[in-house]
C-alpha cells in the first residue's frame, strides 16, 4: 500500500480539510481507479480474436490495436528518444507489429502485449544505434551523447529553474544528515540497503524521509504558485 | 477489479524504474503495464521530473556548501 501510504502520510492531520489536499487525494484515488481499469481492460481483451482480425487484415483489429497501445507506445518512444519525428516512429512501430502478426510470427496471441513491448524496445535500440553511428560518422562526437532530444525551450527552462529553486528551499530546511541521505540515493545512486545500513536507518525511516521531501516540494510549489499566478500559467504551459 | 485500493506498481518500483534500477523480473510486467496505463505513465512523469529537479538542486548545494546554512531557518520539516 505504498502509494496510498504516501498520500496520507504526507498530509496527515494538518491541512487535511484543505480543499487543495482533498482535490489532490481525490485525484490520486481517481488515478488508482484508472490504473486498476487498465489491468481490467487487459484481462478483458480477447487477444486471440484481436490477433486473428489483424491477421486477416480486418481494419477493426488495427483500430483496436492502436486504441489499446497507441498512447503507451508514443510515451515510451518519446521517453527514450525525444519528440523528434515521433509520429513516424510510432507509425513504424505499428507497421512492424501488424506485419509480424500478418506473417504469423505471433504464435501466442495472449502474449501480444509482451510482443508489442519487445518490438518497441527493438525499435528504440535500432534508433539509438542509428543515431550513434550517424553522429559518429558525421560529427565525430563521443559515444556518450544523449540520443533523446531533451532540450527545453526558454519557457520550460524558466519553469524548471523555478522548480529547482523550490527544491533548494526544501533541501535547505533539512538537516545535514537528511540531505546526505537524499544525496546518497538520488545523486550517488547508492542502494537503499547500503544507505540504511551505513546510516543506521530503518526502511520506514528512509521511505518517510523521501516522501516528506516530495510532499514538502509540492507544498512549497503550491505556496509560491498562489503568491504568483503568473508562474502557474508558465508551469502549466510548460508541462503540456 | 482488484480488491485492494492501490496502484499495481507502488511508487518505489516506479522510482527505481525511473532511475534505471528495476530488476529483470520487474521490467517486463512493469513496461507492459505502462503501455496500457495512463495513470502510471503520469506518475512516472512526475517521478522523473522530481528526480531531475532534486539532482540539480543537490548538485548546486554540493558545489556551494555555504548556501546550505544561509536559509537553514526557513522552516523546519
Amino acid at each position: 500500500m505504498l502509494a496510498t501510504r504516501g498520500i496520507f502520510a504526507s498530509g496527515a492531520g494538518e491541512g487535511a480539510n484543505d480543499p487543495q489536499t482533498i482535490d489532490s487525494v481525490a485525484q490520486s484515488l481517481a488515478d488508482i481507479v484508472d490504473c486498476q481499469t487498465a489491468d481490467t481492460v487487459s484481462n478483458q481483451v480477447n487477444w486471440q480474436d484481436l490477433v486473428e482480425r489483424i491477421h486477416k487484415g480486418d481494419e477493426s483489429g488495427m483500430e483496436e490495436l492502436y486504441r489499446l497501445f497507441g498512447r503507451g507506445i508514443r510515451y515510451y518512444l518519446c521517453r527514450q528518444l525525444g519528440h523528434q519525428e515521433l509520429d513516424d516512429k510510432v507509425h513504424d512501430t505499428f507497421v512492424i507489429v501488424v506485419q509480424a502478426i500478418r506473417r504469423g510470427e505471433l504464435r501466442e496471441p495472449d502474449r501480444l502485449m509482451g510482443f508489442v513491448r519487445t518490438v518497441v524496445r527493438r525499435q528504440v535500440a535500432a534508433y539509438i544505434d542509428e543515431a550513434v553511428h550517424s553522429r559518429r560518422d558525421e560529427l565525430n562526437l563521443d559515444l556518450g551523447v544523449r540520443v533523446a532530444d531533451r532540450r527545453r525551450d526558454p519557457e520550460q527552462t524558466a519553469a524548471f529553474r523555478q522548480k529547482v529553486d523550490f527544491m533548494l528551499e526544501v533541501l535547505r530546511s533539512l538537516s545535514e544528515r537528511d540531505r546526505e541521505i537524499l544525496t546518497r540515493f538520488y545523486l550517488d545512486e547508492q542502494s537503499q540497503e547500503t544507505i540504511c545500513r551505513e546510516m543506521d536507518l530503518s526502511e520506514t525511516q528512509f521511505r518517510l524521509l523521501k516522501s516528506r521531501a516530495k510532499a514538502r516540494f509540492g507544498e512549497v510549489g503550491k505556496r509560491r504558485l498562489q503568491k504568483n499566478p503568473l508562474i502557474s500559467v508558465s508551469l502549466r504551459t510548460s508541462s503540456r | 477489479m482488484n480488491a485492494c485500493f492501490e496502484f499495481r506498481f507502488p511508487n518505489d518500483v516506479l522510482e527505481r524504474y525511473a532511475m534505471g534500477k528495476v530488476s529483470h523480473l520487474e521490467y517486463g510486467p512493469l513496461e507492459e503495464h505502462l503501455i496500457l496505463c495512463a495513470a502510471c505513465r503520469k506518475r512516472l512523469m512526475h517521478m522523473e521530473e522530481f528526480i531531475s529537479v532534486i539532482r540539480v538542486a543537490l548538485m548546486e548545494l554540493d558545489s556551494h556548501p555555504e548556501a546550505r546554512i544561509s536559509a537553514q531557518s526557513a522552516f523546519a520539516l
